[in-house]
């Protein structure tokens, strides 16, 4: 094929705009794809030698972060969380429901925190006891999908 | 004449899993053939209907319809590689790090997917040779199986250069390149990148590629940022070019049965 192949300078599409300008081209033997690309260039010129671009790398945090680190730092993980399992919530996001109910917000506050676990525990089930039930939960299903696994 | 087409005939029974299909058709041996196919709207009748030309849509086939960004989330495209290992040029692309992990913006991921999509479609519908290249072995099955599905072709194994800048030798006769790469994966199997990028952009194929957190997408014609690692990704991926590049040659199909020609310039 007539053409430079300096693929580091230009883009394919100069290329091809170049040699057919001069005629080294005929407009007949056109690439298939020339026109498509004239009528949808892509949004940034393909060349090799771009400047790099001036964006920043922004870290993605919550203010829930501090909550969740701080509640399994107290409490510990139960293990084994599913995290494809959307009808689920994790121990942490049902103690995250019920600070947000008492604070309103998700910006750590020590007394909320505070108040929460004391309610959590007053109420239908203590702390620790959300704990070991998770703990079961994922227990009961490591040993469905490990007795699935058998039966295959 | 009859020589090339022999020399075709010989290719297409030896070299069936590389994507050699027409000798007779490479552009500058045969300007007559492509001269007269290309030039058939041009000489048609001025009182015939007129064909609605798809260079004028936006959309002409409906690629947007072919998936959500939902459909994207579920198929975790969104994940990226480690901090460290990021590509400065990925950086437009990238919507933030969670705890050391890169995570690609989604929204990027849909408009580039679309614009991609589109044009894959449209060189369906210009009859053109779409070849898809991945050199991830864990995938390698997905991705043969789609470009036999969709009757294009693949190349899923170590790639030599020559496949595109010696064809001539490399193949023993005059060979018809591919019109679009599609790179599911931009690596080689030593995270280097693939010969078959630079090797494509010299012979002025247009390329399109997912390009993770870690690739360069510089001289890729149209990147997709997206996980290119995951099954279920590439999974999603090979769906949605098979069915772009069935619709484009439906379409092709329709046009023809309907008017006995298809429009293949902007003006006409």
């Amino acid at each position: 094929m007539a053409g430079s192949r300096l693929e580091k300078y230009g883009t394919i599409f100069s290329r091809v705009q170049g040699l057919l300008r001069t005629g080294a081209m005929k407009p007949q033997n056109k690439p298939l794809w020339f026109d498509v690309y004239e009528c949808f260039p892509p949004h940034i010129e393909p060349k090799r030698l771009l400047p790099v671009p001036d964006a920043p790398l922004r870290s993605i945090l919550y203010d829930e972060d501090v909550i969740r680190a701080k509640f399994y730092k107290d409490f510990g993980s139960p293990g084994l969380i599913d995290l494809l399992d959307r009808n689920k919530k994790c121990i942490s996001k049902r103690f995250l429901e019920k600070y947000k109910e008492l604070n309103g917000g998700l910006d750590f506050d020590e007394h909320v925190y505070k108040r929460t676990v004391d309610e959590i525990n007053a109420g239908s089930g203590s702390v620790k006891e959300l704990k070991v039930a998770a703990e079961r939960e994922a227990e009961i299903k490591m040993q469905e999908e490990s007795e699935e696994f058998d039966e295959k | 004449m009859w020589r090339k087409v022999k020399a075709a005939d010989f290719l297409k029974s030896n070299l069936n899993r590389v994507f050699v299909r027409n000798a007779a058709k490479t552009a500058f041996e045969t300007e007559t053939d492509a001269g007269d196919k290309r030039s058939e709207p041009v000489q048609r009748d001025a009182s015939a209907p007129s064909i609605e030309n798809p260079l004028k849509h936006k959309d002409y086939f409906n690629v947007h319809k072919l998936f959500t960004i939902k459909d994207l989330f579920d198929a975790r495209v969104h994940y990226g590689h480690k901090e460290g290992t990021l590509n400065e040029h990925m950086l437009p692309y990238i919507f933030g790090s969670r705890l050391g992990v890169t995570i690609i913006d989604l929204n990027q991921t849909a408009l580039r997917l679309r614009e991609a999509l589109n044009f894959i479609a449209h060189v369906s519908f210009r009859d053109g040779i779409i070849l898809f290249i991945n050199a991830n072995r864990q995938t390698s099955h997905i991705v043969e199986k789609t470009a036999m599905e969709c009757g294009q072709y693949s190349h899923c194994r170590k790639f030599n250069k020559m496949t595109f800048l010696n064809t001539t030798k490399y193949f023993g006769a005059i060979t018809r390149l591919p019109d679009v790469c599609v790179f599911l994966s931009t690596h080689n199997n030593v995270f280097e990148e693939h010969a078959a990028i630079s090797a494509a952009a010299c012979v002025l194929i247009p390329t399109v590629a997912i390009v993770d957190s870690n690739s360069d997408p510089t001289i890729i014609t149209y990147p997709i940022p997206g996980n290119d690692d995951t099954p279920c990704a590439i999974e999603l991926y090979c769906k949605l070019f098979k069915e772009a590049i069935i619709l484009g040659r439906k379409k092709r199909e329709e046009m023809l049965q309907k008017y006995g020609t298809i429009p293949m310039d902007i003006e006409s």
